[in-house]
């Protein structure tokens, strides 16, 4: 399906070179997206584990909230 | 010319005023954007030697869920590599994700783009020094969040001191199916 572009009000359909552009500005996105997806996931990760071990030690879920956060 | 001194009461602001002359020291409203029919971007041409954009944009929204995004332009082209340094952080209700970002200036949080939600807010960028801008914005959401999101950052138009254009579009290459944007220019 065709795309358009605002520009200064007017609409215009994009040409093939600003199609195949946006595409691939959009691939890029999403492959770093996907990237800062996978590092929160990580962070999470080692977050809920340390959450444990430190409950394990004694710590209540209050000092838990202040020490690790979230 | 003898200086003319007008009472407020003389004058009937519901009128048209044309200007011919040269009105400085104000911002200029430049345009206001209309999104009526989908489009992949909305592009706004920037008058030569401004150094304050400011842009209002009202119930923005998307016909896919994506990230609204800005990028500007040199006389090089649109800046889509790493040009940007900027950090994103959410105040409100529950958690939406804070993050960082380098080919693109964000608009809302991740989060805030999903298709059954829209929203406002307001985005300036200001010259350091012509090669490196400043920018920083908020937005709030309509629907589907509680809260504001809040954008901050730097651009860097390497060889070039004047920002050409400036253009909003989906980051993952969603359309734009509503909204609205008022460009001011000093």
């Amino acid at each position: 399906m065709a795309k358009y572009k605002l520009l200064d009000g007017k609409r215009i359909k994009l040409t093939a070179k600003e199609e195949k552009l946006l595409e691939s500005e959009a691939k890029e996105f999403k492959k770093q997206s996907d990237a800062q997806k996978k590092a929160e996931d990580k962070i999470k990760k080692i977050k809920d584990s340390a959450k444990t071990k430190l409950k394990e030690l004694g710590l209540s879920d209050d000092e838990l909230k202040i020490v690790v956060g979230e | 010319m003898a200086l003319s001194k007008i009472q407020a009461e003389s004058i009937n602001l519901a009128d048209t005023f044309a200007f011919t002359g040269t009105v400085t020291g104000l911002a200029t409203l430049s345009s206001v954007q209309t999104v009526s029919s989908a489009v992949a971007s909305i592009d706004t041409t920037v008058p030569s030697g401004t150094t304050i954009i400011t842009m209002v944009f009202r119930d923005l929204s998307l016909a896919s869920s994506d990230e609204i995004v800005m990028q500007v332009a040199t006389s090089g082209g649109v800046l889509t590599g790493n040009d940007y340094i900027g950090h994103s952080t959410f105040v409100g209700t529950g958690s939406y994700n804070a993050s960082s970002f380098t080919t693109y200036i964000k608009l809302g949080v991740s989060g805030f783009s999903a298709t059954n939600n829209s929203f406002s807010g307001i985005m300036q960028l200001r010259s350091l020094n012509g090669q490196y801008w400043s920018y920083s914005g908020q937005a709030s959401s309509i629907a589907a969040y509680i809260g504001v999101g809040s954008n901050a950052g730097r651009v860097n138009l390497g060889s070039n001191t004047d920002i050409t254009s400036i253009r909003i579009k989906g980051a993952g290459g969603s359309n734009i199916d509503a909204g609205s944007f008022k460009f001011y220019f000093e």
